[in-house]
């Protein structure tokens, strides 16, 4: 089976009780091209992540991987098909060591049967791998550490490491960047930028710098609908856009 | 130590070579769980000869039990402990190895249907059917977690306690004398020694596999479940699947010990699957350890020792019982072998 290339939402919906999420979301996510998501506190930007990647079933809409049709396959499912999601709110598994979290990334996505062979901890190859993911994701610490022992920018690190242990293709990143300092932000930029050429990158952010400094594109949501979606030269001019964000960036 | 050719991935990605130089380990390894181990099945394969130097040679019989309920806690300990699914059904389990050991030997002495005396052909039959009924009950059960999961798993315990009472062929609720032990080669089970250490042994193997198991990829992946499923399934975890192969490992394990128990007592009897022995493994389990392994044999030594001591000692043994429980539970907040262990996991 060859690595799938685009990830295509079509009419997506989801409502909680009487509160509309999303309405009739359309997103697109190419290899080769980093798609921004933007839009206020509440909007339905992590709630549309959730759908994208099987978390959350929708209402109503499809998800397509190129061809195929997605919508019916769950989370663990679309994972194996190349579909990761970061957590805006970090949560390694704390009973794990920081090289153990990301092992285990690697070991929940790759394995098929019962996993009941082999010793989890003594894969050479594995571990190599997953102390190179820290080494780009630019976590610079032993990989023996507890993570009750990482800083808030070290669990984000560690997030980002994770689901690159998946192997995914398409990467939805919910606010990977959020409470990291200025020399992480610029290494996980730098990493992005990398990641793009062989990946399709969905990224939801509220630094604007950083988006405008990143996207190809950027869809905007406002009320869980797409508000506006086109190139960032277009975006920017967006007389409805900048309405909703000139009270909030300014 | 860079044996590159199990990589399980084929498709290379940037930046898939790592530095041989970087190779800090991922974690560090403590022998002590291991050690704690192997002191307490030396202890326990000691115990009777030490009971037998100083009078206590009636103990061997609560010895034996000791040895199968210690395996059954251990079973339990791993979905218990590394799974985080407090079953209260166990018990069903040790009733079902029971009922299938102490069927295939009455119907043997009895010559009529299916039967056998081999302990070869008894033993994993037990294991079979408890394993069976464990996926049956596993799948259905494992779509409630929490309360709502000890709630079904007592549900179907006392299903199957009334399955065995109803058995009138088997003596209903009285339960039915057998007229011996399942044979096992040239091994004579009838000798009570022999047949301890046959359990020793056994006990061995179980803890050898719980121990594997739980450091296999299957177990990393049920541990991590227990602290956060939603989690575990975004990075491509069937979580469902490992926690359902543990359900059946452990019902499997705690079978076998049933059919041991039969063989102890020689009596064939719904008891054994009564829903409060459940609770007696569960709590084997939290005064051993939880999440330990050994604690299971630690727990049941622990609880079954001192049931006998304080009723040869004094009258009302019950409440020395539950003051030692007590006692043990604000002391020991992990148990006995939380003692033992200190900080360490045996992961
Ligand atoms: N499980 C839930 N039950 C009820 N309402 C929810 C639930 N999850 C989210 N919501 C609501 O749905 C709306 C969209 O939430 P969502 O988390 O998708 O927003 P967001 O765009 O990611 O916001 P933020 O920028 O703060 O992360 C919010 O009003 C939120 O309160
Ligand atoms: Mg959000």
């Amino acid at each position: 089976m060859s690595d799938p290339t685009t990830l295509r939402a079509r009419g997506l919906d989801k409502h909680y009780g009487n509160l509309h999420v999303t309405r009739d979301l359309d997103v697109e996510v190419e290899v080769g091209r980093l798609q921004a998501l933007i839009g206020p506190n509440g909007a339905g930007k992590t709630t549309a992540l959730a759908q994208l990647c099987g978390e959350l079933p929708s209402a109503a809409g499809t998800v397509h991987l190129d061809e195929r049709d997605v919508t019916a396959i769950n989370l663990p499912g679309r994972v194996r098909l190349g579909v990761a999601r970061s957590w805006q709110i970090s949560a390694p598994f704390p009973d794990f060591t920081v090289g153990e979290n990301v092992v285990l990334a690697a070991l929940a996505a790759e394995h098929r049967g019962f996993g009941f062979r082999g010793l989890a901890r003594r894969d050479p190859a594995r571990n190599d791998r997953a102390r190179h993911l820290l080494g780009e994701v630019g976590l610079r610490v032993d990989p023996a550490t507890p993570v009750g022992e990482l800083d808030h920018g070290g669990q984000r690190l560690l997030e980002l490491a994770m689901v690159l242990a998946t192997d995914p293709v398409i990467l939805l990143l919910d606010e990977p960047m959020a409470g990291l300092t200025p020399g992480e932000v610029q290494h996980v930029s730098d990493l992005l930028v990398r990641l793009r050429a062989d990946h399709g990158i969905l990224l939801v952010e509220h630094d604007m710098d950083v988006v405008f400094a990143l996207a190809d594109g950027i869809t905007v949501l406002a009320d869980g609908a797409v508000l506006a979606s086109g190139p960032p030269e277009a975006i920017r001019r967006d007389e409805q856009v900048r309405a909703l964000y000139l009270q909030e960036v300014d | 130590m860079a044996d590159r050719d199990d990589t399980p991935d084929e498709t290379p990605e940037t930046g898939r070579e790592a530095g041989p130089e970087t190779a800090a380990p991922i974690a560090v390894t403590s022998r002590l769980p291991l050690v704690v181990t192997v002191a307490v099945l030396v202890l326990v394969a000691a115990a009777p000869l030490v009971a037998d130097a100083v009078g206590f040679s009636y103990l061997l019989g609560t010895l034996t039990r000791a040895v199968i309920l210690g395996m059954a806690a251990v079973a339990l300990d791993y979905v218990v402990g590394y799974g985080g699914l407090v079953s209260l059904g166990h018990a069903m389990f040790l009733g079902t190895g029971a009922y299938t050991a102490g069927i295939l030997l009455f119907q043997y002495a009895e010559g009529t249907g299916l039967g056998t005396d081999q302990a070869l052909v008894a033993w994993p039959a037990a294991m079979l059917v408890g394993a069976v009924l464990g996926w049956a009950f596993g799948a259905l059960a494992l779509r409630t977690r929490g309360v709502y999961f000890i709630m079904v798993t007592l549900a179907f315990n006392q299903m199957m306690f009334f399955l065995f009472n109803s058995l009138a062929a088997y003596g209903g609720d009285d339960g039915v004398r057998l007229s011996g032990r399942n044979r096992l080669g040239p091994l004579s089970l009838e000798d009570d020694l022999v047949f301890y250490y046959v359990c020793v042994v056994l006990l061995v193997v179980v803890l050898v596999v719980f121990n594997r198991l739980v450091r296999s990829p299957s177990g990393w992946l049920l541990r991590a479940a227990r602290d956060n499923e939603p989690r575990l399934r975004s990075v491509g975890a069937r979580t469902r699947r490992h926690q359902l192969t543990a359900f059946v490992l452990s019902a499997s394990v705690a079978s076998l010990a049933g059919a041991l128990a039969v063989n102890e007592s020689q009596f064939l009897s719904p008891a054994i699957s009564h829903w409060t022995q459940s609770g007696e493994l569960l709590v084997m389990v939290i005064i051993g350890g939880v999440g330990s392994l050994v604690g299971g044999v630690l727990g049941s030594f622990g609880l079954l020792v001192l049931e006998e001591l304080a009723i040869e000692f004094t009258g009302n043994w019950q409440f020395f019982v539950g003051l030692g429980l007590i006692m043990i539970v604000l002391l020991a907040r992990r148990g006995l072998a939380g003692l033992l262990l200190g900080r360490r996991r045996n992961v």
